[in-house]
């Protein structure tokens, strides 16, 4: 291979880890995350042409690291139980038919802080994520692990917001509902 | 009041998502003066928003995170393999 900068094993020496960790925060998986590093500079190696140097070689390699991912993760939503359309409705635990509280809720004392460097809380909060439906979980952690936008949840899970809008309130809850037997309801 | 709180629970999570109409925005803070279940509930899913906030950030400062040696050793045996398949 030439020893120039525009050769693939100079990207991965340069970008590899930073990529690694971009796929890593979408992914969770290491195998995965791996392979779309790997998917990446070879497309990008392939499509060098229509590298125009405007933006570094950086943000180009992201742009199509973040293509990939989104198709991976499409792909991987599509495969799942198409029963998952009718999906949990965890509110008719916590409302009764009429609208209102069957169980009051009570205001959860801690701090987010303390609760965040909690190990044991911390797998707690995990396995209740785990635990929801995968539709929601999907846009769940979209939403709130990784932090990505509406737009970008939508195009990627081929939803319309009312849809995402409806799905996030029912991870909420069924989180609430979770935490609140799993974590702070025995402390009362 | 009664029928309301579920539909409080949504626009609560919604005013996290998108912006209420001035609409749902008065109703559902009459109805949060008003109930104090709800109130407590939305002290809740403050609380769960601002952990997650922390979750990222810390996530977003984990800079050690490399790709793993042998991972890193595929993927440049692969790259070269697909050089030499070019040639």
């Amino acid at each position: 291979m030439d020893k120039t900068q525009n050769n693939p094993d100079q990207w991965l020496n340069e970008h590899g880890d930073y990529l690694y960790r971009y796929a890593m925060s979408r992914l969770r998986n290491e195998e995965q995350a791996a392979d779309m590093v790997q998917e990446t500079l070879l497309a990008a190696w392939k499509g060098l042409k229509n590298f125009s140097g405007n933006s570094s070689l950086r943000t180009w390699l992201v742009g199509i690291l973040k293509h990939k991912i989104i198709d991976l993760i499409r792909k991987e939503i599509r495969g799942r139980d198409l029963n998952d359309a009718v999906e949990n409705d965890p509110t008719s635990a916590w409302f009764d038919p009429n609208g209102s509280w069957s169980e009051a809720p009570q205001a959860w004392q801690d701090d987010p802080e303390s609760l965040f460097e909690n190990e044991q809380f911390r797998q707690t909060l995990e396995k209740c994520i785990s635990k929801l439906p995968a539709k929601q979980q999907d846009v769940f952690r979209l939403r709130e692990l990784t932090g990505e936008d509406t737009d970008y949840i939508c195009k990627t899970c081929d939803i319309s917001p009312t849809h995402l809008h409806v799905l996030i309130h029912r991870a909420r809850v069924a989180l609430r509902l979770c935490l609140e037997h799993h974590w702070f309801g025995g402390k009362k | 009041m009664n029928h309301f709180c579920k539909h409080a629970s949504k626009l609560t999570s919604d005013t996290f998502e998108r912006p209420l109409s001035w609409k749902e925005s008065i109703s559902l803070r009459i109805h949060l003066m008003m109930c104090r279940m709800c109130r407590e509930d939305t002290q809740n899913i403050q609380l769960l928003s601002r952990l997650f906030q922390i979750i990222r950030s810390d996530q977003n400062t984990t800079s050690e995170l490399q790709l793993p040696k042998e991972s890193h050793e595929r993927i440049r045996q692969h790259l070269h393999e697909k050089h030499q398949e070019k040639i």
